[in-house]
């Protein structure tokens, strides 16, 4: 985003403006509960001068067809100044499948960049500085060490330090099993590559987020405010403490771990969730964890605008509900924002409409003002109020949870799942029955004939039939004796249950070994079928 | 008039993962009064048409986010009349007007798109069921 000048030092009228506002006097209750900007707990904001010194990151995620295409993608996004890169693989790479998988094959590349091989990994990031950029990655479950084992390759044919790499994971399984990302993956295990995924990053590759907890889709499956960041914040901690049994301290641990988070339409009680939530991240650290270094106490929060705030109907009013939540994200403070397209609930997103989002973004920033002073709302006696209260209910949420010993087995006791369900069906039901207002679908409506604003006429994309050739090719290619031999010996570790698999899965990835075969490999080894939806047995492949 | 709930199986084909709105909709048409075998996602023809034949339903439905319907439902029709049956068939979720148009033209029986109405699909079901076996009993 083109940086903000000296006009956002002042108001459009000339009035010159602080970096923040506070009391003239700060009292202990001030310096305990808020802080200025940058200060513990935190409250306020996570840095003292904020959008002032750098705007918020703006990202467009990237992945479609092949590890080809997706290059060209990425190397036009750095080509026009975006420095981070978002990365989507594709459904079955998400799920741990390869390309040429029979049900791979029918949605390989259509959601997202097909990583099977550590030559997808390589092609994709071909002529792009690994050094120089930060690579995010959207996935949440099994495949996260895989694609880590791939890129810690990548970075070695490149004489790349793994120290010198950017970028992140999700690398969450409490939500991936609540999600369907999972692929039938029992916890144990998710937890386990998890844990070996943040231990690995901790120790060797300390300048990578191995972590972002997605409260984001908990909040889209229902959850409210308190409830979406109080669940987050347990998966945390329920991550913390499983690494934590590896030997590190939480101040290896603490700075590699982001929240991602909904910006939903209500304004003041969504800026209120992201003060909450700095203030509860911070405490938790200092005083559950014992954390001495401030960046572990310091919560970056991404922020995407919810999907399901809007509307299929009149859907050009969508433009309305994204600003509207853009702008809570940005009075509260995030780090990262991305828009959900307006056109989404009507069809594929356009990219008239992904336009549409990144300039809803530039006017707030530059036009708008609310960018130009550190937590704005910092103060008024109804966001302070609403802060406390979010607080104090989310902090009942991390209480049940703990009271039911803990994230994991909350979701194992189907907790979780229970709530979400509940949640959803009575968040539905109340707008189905015009008992909660939504403007064009169950008041101020107009007829399907009127409401011709805007015409859509999107498609699914098809499944791509290059890539499904792309990996058979590289199965023909490779030694099938090393690829036995490094899948065997990544066999004898996970039989082991104190080893850390990320570098047995990296001499794997190298050896030629695809996603579907490692994760298949560990997955017998668990005891589990080979194939996560038993289309195909072990071996077939090599 | 026909006492015995309808019965539905539900699921989504392939790999995609968007359970959201399907879940809504399983537990919509339990409370309607149906009797629902929801089978969740990673469903494929086969899977789909085994649990039509066990557990003997007046209706299939899919739900989608992804693309991949237009892979699954031809070959789901197909199956359905190699087994000489003969459910409601309906899709819903995420299908551009041009899916629409084909999955009609197939032999779905409804399609409900983006911004559907949980009632309009209850009342379509009812409709449908009662009007297929109005002929199965001509």
């Amino acid at each position: 985003m083109s940086e903000r000048n000296s006009a956002s030092d002042v108001t459009w009228s000339g009035i010159p403006l602080k970096p923040f506002y506070g009391p003239s006097t700060p009292d202990s209750n001030y310096e305990s509960k808020l802080g200025d900007p940058g200060v513990m707990p935190f409250t306020r904001a996570g840095h003292p001068e904020m959008y002032r010194k750098r705007l918020w990151i703006t990202r467009q995620l990237a992945g479609l067809d092949t590890a080809a295409a997706t290059n060209q993608r990425l190397r036009y996004l750095i080509a026009n100044g975006q420095t981070g890169l978002a990365i989507v693989p594709d459904t079955p790479t998400q799920l741990g499948l390869d390309s040429d998988h029979p049900l791979g094959a029918r949605s390989a590349g259509t959601q997202g960049v097909p990583l099977c091989t550590v030559d997808d990994m390589d092609r994709m990031l071909e002529g792009i500085d690994l050094r120089s950029i930060t690579a995010s990655f959207s996935v949440p479950g099994v495949s996260v060490p895989v694609l880590l084992g791939q890129l810690l390759a990548v970075a070695e044919r490149r004489g790349v330090p793994w120290s010198a790499l950017r970028g992140s994971f999700q690398n969450d399984p409490l939500q991936a099993t609540h999600t369907c990302y999972d692929a039938g993956t029992p916890l144990e295990l998710g937890m386990r590559l998890c844990a070996d995924t943040m231990e690995h990053c901790a120790r060797h590759v300390p300048g990578f987020h191995p972590t972002t907890v997605n409260a984001y889709d908990l909040r889209e499956s229902g959850l409210n405010a308190a409830e979406e960041i109080g669940v987050a914040i347990s998966m945390a901690q329920a991550y913390i403490e499983e690494t934590l049994k590896r030997g590190l301290t939480i101040d290896q641990i603490g700075p590699g771990i982001l929240l991602i988070c909904a910006a939903h339409i209500d304004l003041f009680e969504e800026v209120a969730k992201f003060r909450a939530a700095r203030r509860i991240w911070s405490r938790m650290m200092r005083e559950h964890f014992g954390a001495k270094d401030e960046r572990t106490c310091r919560l970056t929060l991404a922020v995407h605008t919810a999907g399901s705030s809007l509307f299929a109907q009149q859907p050009i009013n969508n433009v309305v509900r994204g600003t509207v939540e853009a702008m809570a994200a940005i009075l509260g403070g995030c780090q990262g924002l991305d828009l959900s397209a307006f056109d989404e609930p009507v069809d594929l997103p356009s990219e008239q409409a992904g336009m549409v989002a990144l300039r809803t973004q530039q006017i707030l920033a530059l036009e708008s003002g609310v960018a130009n002073v550190v937590d704005p709302l910092g103060g008024s006696w109804y966001v302070e109020e609403l802060t406390d209260e979010v607080e104090r209910r989310t902090l009942a949420v991390m209480d049940e949870i703990a009271g039911l010993g803990g994230m994991v087995a909350a979701a194992k006791a189907g907790w979780l799942r229970r709530l979400m369900d509940e949640r959803q069906w009575a968040l539905q039901t109340s707008i189905e029955s015009g008992e909660r207002p939504v403007v064009g679908v169950n008041c101020h409506q107009i007829s399907p004939e009127q409401d011709t604003l805007l015409s859509f006429r999107g498609e699914h994309p098809q499944p791509c039939k290059e890539q499904v050739e792309i990996v058979e090719r590289f199965r023909s290619r490779r030694d099938a004796v090393a690829v036995r031999s490094a899948l065997s010996a990544l066999k004898s570790r996970v039989e082991a249950p104190s080893e850390n698999l990320i570098l047995p899965i990296k001499d794997a990835v190298e050896a030629g070994a695809t996603l579907g075969e490692v994760l298949g490999e560990i997955r017998q080894a668990y005891g589990l079928q080979y194939d996560p939806v038993g289309a195909i047995v072990a071996g077939s492949t090599l | 008039m026909n006492k015995t709930p309808i019965r539905v199986v539900l699921g989504k084909f392939g790999l995609d993962m968007h359970d959201i709105g399907v879940k809504f909709v399983a537990r919509g048409l339990r409370e309607a009064g149906m009797e629902v075998i929801y089978l969740g996602p990673f469903q494929t023809a086969d899977t789909v048409v085994g649990a039509a034949t066990t557990e003997d339903v007046d209706v299939v439905a899919i739900s989608n986010v992804s693309g991949e319907y237009m892979v699954y439902v031809p070959e789901l029709l197909t199956k359905l009349r190699e087994r000489d049956l003969d459910p409601v068939v309906i899709i819903g979720g995420l299908v551009p007007d041009k899916d629409k148009h084909v999955l009609l033209q197939l032999g779905v029986d409804g399609v409900f798109g983006q911004g559907s109405t949980l009632d309009s699909i209850v009342d379509f079901i009812r409709n449908a069921v009662a009007k297929r076996s109005a002929v199965q009993r001509a």
